[in-house]
């Protein structure tokens, strides 16, 4: 083993957080703790009396439970986009921030599987799923592509992690043994010889072009539990496209949110830098602006028919009980990032943070007032109903959410937040390349290109 | 074999609630009570909906006994992940309590919210408790399970082992579920609908009869005979 | 056609399990393609993991 290696900068502010721990680190931990706890008190009620603790009935027989699941499901897009589609496209700020992107989609999928898991009435017949699966069932395209999507996301997490495990086996000589167990394990041999690395980027290469149309694949099955039913305002062909416009944007602010929190606790300043938020920031726009086109599009065409059982779920929206929800979801989802945004002065990591959790919270909305509206006014119905949630439902929301942040904090507190062998590579491509300017520049290189 | 269906004359229907009743103590379905009611989960295989049409001074209340709509293209059989839900050969749609994982997606896509859940373990007051009916098909069902109207189907079995026992051929007319035998207007009628000498099928034949949410498809097995 | 092929196929519970264990293969293969990958000179110590990066 190479004891007399030098740590570059590099290094050492990245693994400077595996190493050192502080109070602080520990006092987060013990709060996200304690919800995941009462979470798990509040599950176990659920489990023990029934789903009659949450606020559901007929014919609102679908609520927070639901929404919470293609919420989470939605920001596991966050890895797929910025760490697949930046990938593929070659785009260099990327290598700071895809361990975030890809970490963030592989625990959300996670919870959101979770989700599921928590609305069912029989929760102990979870398995007849795939015992007893009927394909017929949109409930089963999302069984088999949220697995896929879990698998597919969970080797496009490890295999660019290899390199930097094998880094951590290596320098990690002062840790514990459980830890530097776990490092040789999942190093897997790694020794990085030259056909190595080429056959890793190939790998990863190939699971980069894979996950996108899986991750597309994957928030369309889940529209389509609702649009393949003849609910009003569910039964419509934007369901799917529109899913998966919501699920990148809202993926997008979840990576925001989170990358802010690693930059600041880890100390990563100098590498997440204002280029990132820059570039992030315009592409969360660019999103907001699509999804904000979509809106239109859905409600327009819904409220200028005269469909009665359509419209009134509409009104429902939007002059009805759901008039707040709605307006609150338009604000953060269109005027903040915009309003925040637009003007690069406001795409700073203070900026950014505050418009990423606007869009959190609005997609989470966005999600509920296309769940819950369309149950209140089904086709034929004496009377509408009101559904509230209960506190059950609430915390059990709020007991997901800190589970999310509990294992995203604990994995990066074991693994490296930033990819260090990319960032080198990034580094040496630059520096490749300036190096090649300056040739040029003094006449020593030929360009094989013809100058224009 | 027979293709069961119903009819429910309007005209004829008053809204005793009898059906409603009648179901509740042939099909063992548990008493909610006033408070989980008010919430919307009473368990009701049948219902009599009332539809309010119009503002005081000129408004119309148009009645609608509701039981399961036994739909030949039935919705929520299309949904079921684990195929708990079924359509007998006869077109009587059941659900296995013993498969159902408590989903739901079946009730959030039937249009009629004809499918019930169980929000708790049911229960019963002692008294009701005494008389719950032994067949085996209506055994109470265990939490977070969905069920529904069955057409009685214990009625079915119990009709055909009767005629077995007699020595004679089941007929139609040998099984009518709770909800029509106890309708006090004569409201109700049942039979074969592939008959063509049934009543049911005539009826279905008359101009009055009308289907409810037509227009999607679901080719529902249950006629109504408008009112007027 | 389909509903045939979903039917013959215990409600597609088998089409699942033939997706879900091809896919771990091939992922796995893969992976263990990248693991195996040859060490330029023969002999040397494994865990060297600098000694090879220098190669890129």
């Amino acid at each position: 083993m190479d004891r007399t290696h030098r740590e570059s900068d590099l290094e050492r502010t990245v693994l400077g957080p595996l190493r050192k721990t502080s109070m602080q680190f520990w006092l987060v931990i013990a709060v996200l703790g304690g919800l995941v706890l009462m979470g798990a008190v509040l599950l176990g009620r659920q489990w023990t009396t029934g789903l009659g603790v949450t606020g559901l009935k007929r014919p609102i027989y679908w609520g927070v439970y639901i929404s919470n699941f293609v919420f989470f499901i939605g920001i596991s897009h966050a890895g797929t986009l910025i760490s697949a589609i930046l990938r593929v496209t070659q785009a260099e700020w990327r290598r700071p921030i895809t361990r975030i992107a890809e970490a963030i989609t592989f625990f959300a999928l996670i919870l959101g599987a979770l989700q599921l898991w928590i609305d069912l009435g029989r929760p102990d017949r979870i398995l007849f799923l795939f015992f007893f699966g009927r394909f017929q069932s949109p409930l089963l395209w999302d069984v088999t592509c949220v697995t896929l999507y879990l698998l597919s996301s969970t080797l496009y997490l490890y295999l660019p992690m290899i390199p930097d495990l094998a880094r951590l086996r290596d320098r990690m000589t002062d840790a514990p043994r459980w830890r530097r167990r776990i490092y040789t394990v999942m190093a897997a041999g790694w020794h990085g010889s030259h056909e190595q690395h080429r056959r890793l980027e190939r790998g990863i290469s190939i699971m980069a072009v894979l996950i996108i149309p899986i991750a597309v694949s994957v928030h369309t099955v889940v529209s389509w539990i609702f649009g393949m039913t003849m609910q009003p305002m569910w039964h419509s062909t934007i369901l799917g496209p529109y899913f998966v416009v919501g699920a990148i944007f809202s993926g997008i602010a979840m990576l925001f949110i989170f990358m802010t929190i690693v930059r600041r606790a880890w100390h990563l300043e100098r590498w997440i830098k204002a280029k990132q938020y820059d570039y992030l920031g315009i592409l969360l726009l660019v999103m907001s602006a699509f999804w904000g086109y979509f809106t239109l599009s859905e409600y327009l065409t819904t409220g200028y028919s005269s469909l009665i059982n359509e419209v009134q779920v509409l009104l429902a929206k939007i002059q009805g009980e759901y008039a707040p929800w709605f307006c609150a979801m338009v604000f953060c989802n269109l005027i903040l990032p915009f309003a925040i945004l637009i003007r690069r002065k406001g795409r700073t990591p203070t900026g950014a943070f505050i418009v990423a959790v606007g869009v959190a919270i609005g997609m989470w909305i966005e999600r509920y007032t296309i769940i819950a509206p369309s149950l209140t006014r089904p086709a034929l119905m004496a009377r509408f109903a009101i559904y509230t949630p209960t506190f059950t439902e609430v915390g059990l929301t709020i007991a997901s959410l800190a589970l999310f942040a509990l294992l995203f904090l604990l994995f990066f507190k074991l693994f490296p937040a930033i990819s260090v062998w990319e960032v080198e590579e990034g580094q040496a491509v630059a520096a490749a390349r300036q190096k090649a300017e300056e040739l040029l520049r003094q006449g020593q290189l030929e360009p094989t290109l013809p100058t224009p | 074999m027979p293709r069961w269906g119903m009819v429910i004359d309007l005209d004829k229907c008053f809204a005793c609630q009898s059906c409603t009743v009648a179901c509740r103590m042939e099909n063992n379905t548990p008493v909610a009570g006033p408070d989980q009611t008010a919430r919307g989960r009473a368990i009701l295989w049948n219902e009599v909906l009332p539809f309010i049409e119009g503002e005081y001074p000129k408004v119309h209340v148009q009645l609608i006994p509701r039981p399961c709509q036994m739909c030949d293209n039935p919705p929520c059989i299309h949904v079921c992940p684990v195929k708990a839900t079924y359509k007998t050969d006869e077109g009587i749609i059941l659900v296995d309590y013993k498969r159902c994982i408590g989903c739901r997606f079946c009730a959030v896509a039937c249009p009629y919210q004809v499918r019930y859940f169980n929000w708790y373990v049911p229960e019963w007051p002692a008294a009701l408790k005494a008389h719950l009916n032994p067949d085996p098909e209506v055994q109470p069902r265990p939490r977070g399970v969905i069920e529904k109207c069955t057409f009685c189907i214990q009625r079915l079995r119990k009709a055909r082992e009767k005629a077995e026992a007699e020595g004679r051929p089941f007929t139609a007319t040998d099984y009518v579920p709770a909800c029509v035998q106890t309708c006090t207007g004569h409201a109700r009628y049942f039979g074969d609908l592939d008959d063509p000498n049934s009543l049911v099928h005539q009826l279905a034949h008359s101009p009055r009869a009308f289907r409810l949410l037509e227009e999607m498809g679901t080719q529902p097995k249950v006629y109504y005979l408008k009112q007027g | 056609m389909a509903h045939w092929i979903i039917d013959a196929t215990g409600g597609g519970s088998v089409i699942v399990a033939i997706v879900a264990l091809s896919v771990l293969a091939a992922y796995g293969t893969m992976l263990r393609w990248i693991l195996t990958a040859p060490w330029p000179e023969p002999g040397r110590p494994q865990g060297e993991n600098e000694a090879g990066r220098e190669q890129v």
